[in-house]
């Protein structure tokens, strides 16, 4: 990166009393990206996000944002706002007063007041509702309130924790991608914490998965997917079948692979250098499911139809049990595949992902 | 439902009610008798009425007893709110155990010791200092470290079910600690606050013991005074002062019903709306 990144990350551990919650956290975030960091609880996603907006403070590292160092900076000098996950919009006040709060801080006159508090609901196509209480509204609405208080300060950053949690499922799907044309629209670096890796595949420019305290990987949502570096993310982020290999010889950026559950040697087009022990991961979309095809052998134990797609779940005559997913693309499948039914399953070598075990 | 069921809980709703209010209808009803003896009914009339309005001791006894327990109200909820909040919210400091047991000292110890230990003070003090004079002073004093540690106990539970985040966001939107306080933070606990008020008001407003132990020669509060008149046989005047306590308990109880009541219409109107919109 040339230019210098918005927020910058250094070492960052924070403990509480004798818990480590995050255990050494080097980071670089660049301006206008969406960036999400994705954990289960525990993995002190929350705790790094409450330290950029300055509510718990680092116990050792710092934390730099546009080039202003953060350490003893209280939240309310900081260059950031903040979505919570609870929305924590003001009970006793309407929407508008609500949203006008920030701005009431910085000691502005009434009518840019107005103005921005105006302009900052139409954004989020509230301005109907701008006398209302937070209590008269429904969920997502509060949801939109939220966001339009925190964005109407115009932060170079804005921090959401879990900010789609709340919502039922169809609205979580519409707001997801409302969110990213918001943040386009608007240039302002999000940084945000969810559980639901669906959501930070959809949203997120770039993902930080964290796990322990620690980020485990950091890439682009198909990086991520696609080159997990260990069995954890392989693992976290969709669906992965995981076997275990001993590298037997490598030529022209191709090993080759002893694995035994996969029927012998195996290939695995990559770049890495992976030697001896390794783990082998294949995506189940990246199988091919035949009846007549060639490879290996195996028979159907289980179909679970989820009406896009159908996960199979194949013994193998090798003794591993895999899981294969298959478009259903066809509304009377001809030649369907049941459970019971003998079939054999293949993979080209560009679809093996080869890490360290 | 047989009528013999419904006539058999007609009549234990009856008795219920008349146990509880026929003591006191009596009383009012009393208030407006003709004859100096409370047993006997004598007629109607307002004499009693305009005697008590002419008794002075009365009239001087419900003014400072209306004085001490504003002064109360109002301090009592500073000191109390004070201790209520480092209480809820400062979970870890040395000796907080000790310090939330002795807060709650005062809800259980007996007031008769309460009564001498505080007057063992002022009599010492005075001693040495001249200073408090027994009277408002002392009563006041009294009743507000009385009192003072129920509204501790109210601040401190309304306080642990505060959303936190409703400060941290004031406080990220740019309010100082202060102003998250006064803009956030106290409009929310402010019922609490008002409860606590009335509360420490209504201790001190029909407190005997502390009174009688810590009050100076000169002075005396409507309990006191209402207890030691009884105690020379019981004047129709009581009955008139104890006709206007119901009735301004009453209505305040009723207000305070029709305003929940209201405010609950509303909540759920607005729900009905919120749902409509959705």
């Amino acid at each position: 990166m040339t230019t210098p990144p918005l927020i910058r990350i250094e070492r960052v551990v924070k403990r509480f009393g004798d818990v480590l919650a995050v255990a050494g956290v080097d980071l670089d975030i660049a301006r206008g990206e969406l960036f999400a960091l994705l954990g289960g609880s525990g993995s002190g996603k929350t705790t790094l996000l409450r330290m950029l907006a300055g509510f718990d403070m680092p116990t050792e590292g710092r934390i730099v944002i546009d080039g202003a160092d953060m350490a003893g900076v209280p939240p309310y000098a900081r260059p950031v706002n903040m979505m919570f996950q609870s929305y924590a919009l003001f009970p006793h006040m309407s929407v508008a007063r609500n949203v006008a709060y920030g701005l009431e801080r910085e000691g502005l006159p009434r009518s840019e007041i107005t103005d921005r508090v105006d302009q900052a609901l139409e954004l989020v196509q509230l301005g109907a509702q701008a006398n209302r209480r937070p209590h008269q509204l429904s969920g997502g609405q509060r949801q939109r309130v939220a966001l339009a208080r925190a964005i109407v300060k115009r932060p170079k950053v804005l921090l959401l924790d879990e900010p789609l949690a709340a919502l039922d499922r169809k609205l979580r799907e519409r707001t997801q991608l409302e969110l990213v044309e918001l943040q386009r629209r608007l240039g302002i670096a999000f940084v945000m914490v969810t559980h639901d890796q669906d959501e930070a595949m959809t949203m997120a420019t770039r993902i930080a998965v964290m796990d322990h305290g620690r980020i485990v990987q950091v890439g682009t949502p198909a990086e991520i997917y696609e080159q997990p570096n260990s069995r954890f993310v392989a693992d976290f982020i969709g669906l992965a079948n995981i076997f275990e290999g001993e590298v037997t010889a490598r030529a022209d950026g191709v090993l080759r692979i002893a694995c035994p559950a996969l029927g012998g040697e195996i290939h695995a087009v990559t770049s890495t250098s992976a030697a001896g022990p390794v783990a082998i991961v294949i995506r189940p979309e990246k199988f091919a499911l035949g009846k007549d095809a060639g490879g290996l052998p195996g028979t159907v134990r289980n179909v679970v139809y989820l009406g896009d797609e159908s996960v199979f779940h194949v013994a193998l005559k090798t003794g591993a049990e895999i899981q294969v997913t298959r478009m259903n693309a066809d509304r009377r499948d001809a030649g369907a595949i049941n459970r019971g039914d003998a079939v054999r399953v293949a993979w080209s070598a560009d679809s093996v992902v080869v890490m360290p075990r | 439902m047989t009528g013999r069921t419904s006539r058999l809980l007609l009549g234990a709703l009856a008795f219920g009610y008349a146990f509880l209010y026929v003591p006191i209808l009596s009383m009012i009803v009393y208030s407006f008798n003709e004859s100096r003896l409370v047993t006997v009914w004598a007629g109607f009339s307002l004499k009693w009425w305009g005697e008590f309005i002419r008794n002075e001791d009365m009239l001087e006894a419900a003014w400072l007893s209306f004085r001490i327990a504003v002064v109360n109200g109002f301090v009592a909820t500073l000191l109390g709110a004070s201790a209520g909040f480092a209480l809820a919210r400062y979970p870890r400091f040395a000796g907080r155990s000790i310090f939330s047991g002795l807060i709650a000292a005062p809800l259980v110890m007996p007031e008769v010791i309460m009564g001498i230990a505080s007057l063992l003070l002022f009599v010492v003090l005075e001693r040495l200092t001249g200073w408090p004079e027994r009277g408002f002073t002392t009563i006041a004093i009294a009743h507000i470290t009385f009192s003072a540690a129920f509204v501790a106990v109210i601040i401190q539970s309304r306080l642990a079910d505060f959303d936190r985040s409703l400060e941290e966001a004031a406080m990220d939107l740019g309010a100082r600690p202060f102003t998250v306080f006064r803009t956030v933070t106290l409009p929310l606990i402010a019922p609490a606050l008002v409860s606590g008020w009335l509360l420490a008001f209504t201790l001190s407003m029909d407190d005997v013991i502390l009174a009688q132990f810590t009050a100076g020669p000169q002075s005396q509060t409507l309990p006191m005074l209402v207890y030691s008149s009884v105690r020379l046989g019981v004047s129709p005047q009581i009955n008139v002062l104890a006709t206007i306590i119901v009735t301004v308990v009453g209505s305040a109880i009723v207000l305070a019903g029709w305003l929940m009541h209201r405010a609950r219409r509303q909540r759920e109107r607005d729900a009905h709306a919120a749902a409509q919109v959705t």
